[in-house]
């Protein structure tokens, strides 16, 4: 039950357009004491069934410009196998500890980006 | 594929070229690594560098992550961490929430949501930290 809860809160954040998938590992490591790769992991199987449907909407809507997104996408799969090999090779509590910096500076750039739209652009 | 299309993928300018490659690679290294934020950094690249609208650059960030997703889980289940039960779980809740949350997006103003998921995104953090 506690899962699904925790499903349906990183999908509110998901639908706003935030960090759903960091949203679901920090509450499975913080608050229900899941392995940090096993709650990763559990992100990635999380990601796929909701992504898919997204994409073919995406696709009908013409959203997505090609030239761009192709080579994205496959650079990112390059990227994706180096990560992912050092993720499940690391010590668990690094990878924790590394995972803590991310959110820190994903919050320091929330920040950032929070002043330039609201404070900045309306002191103008 | 033709070599004419081939060569409308692969931008002529090098220092796109150059960007495209950089943002490719950082993007799925972070998906692999942490298994999540390829989009924090997806969208806005996409927004504020490639000039695209916000909703283009959010349907391109998913499109983008899905395949780096797919390649991440082969390291993850080869290695064994993956909680087939956990996920689907979560995934049931991550249907409803995503319904909840685009229906909230034209109801509650962003600003101050963003403002909690920053102090959430803070306190989790240092709680993490402190472990």
């Amino acid at each position: 039950m506690l899962e699904i809860f925790s499903g349906i809160i990183s999908g509110i954040v998901s639908g706003m357009g935030m960090g759903g998938g960091t949203i679901l590992i920090t509450i499975l490591v913080c608050f229900m004491s899941v392995d940090q790769k096993i709650a990763q992991a559990s992100n990635l199987i999380f990601f796929i069934p909701t992504s898919i449907v997204a994409t073919i909407v995406n696709i009908k809507n013409k959203e997505i410009k090609w030239k761009l997104a192709i080579p994205i996408a496959i650079l990112g799969v390059i990227g994706a196998l180096i990560g992912s090999y050092i993720a499940t090779k690391i010590d668990t509590k690094l990878l924790r500890k590394l995972f803590a910096i991310f959110l820190l500076l994903i919050a320091i750039f929330e920040m950032y980006s929070w002043y330039n739209k609201y404070i900045k652009r309306h002191n103008k | 594929m033709k070599n004419k299309d081939l060569k409308e993928i692969i931008p002529k300018n090098k220092k796109a070229a150059l960007k495209i490659i950089l943002v490719g690679i950082l993007a799925g290294a972070l998906s692999g690594l942490f298994a999540s934020g390829g989009g924090l950094l997806l969208v806005p690249v996409f927004v504020y560098i490639f000039k695209t609208t916000e909703k283009e650059a959010r349907a391109m960030s998913i499109f983008c992550i899905l395949p780096m997703v797919l390649a991440s889980l082969f390291f993850y289940n080869k290695s064994q961490y993956i909680d087939f039960k956990l996920g689907i779980f979560c995934g049931i809740g991550g249907i409803i929430g995503g319904i909840i949350g685009a229906k909230l997006l034209n109801k509650v103003k962003d600003k101050y949501l963003i403002l909690m998921f920053i102090a959430f995104l803070i306190y989790a953090a240092i709680s993490i930290l402190r472990m």
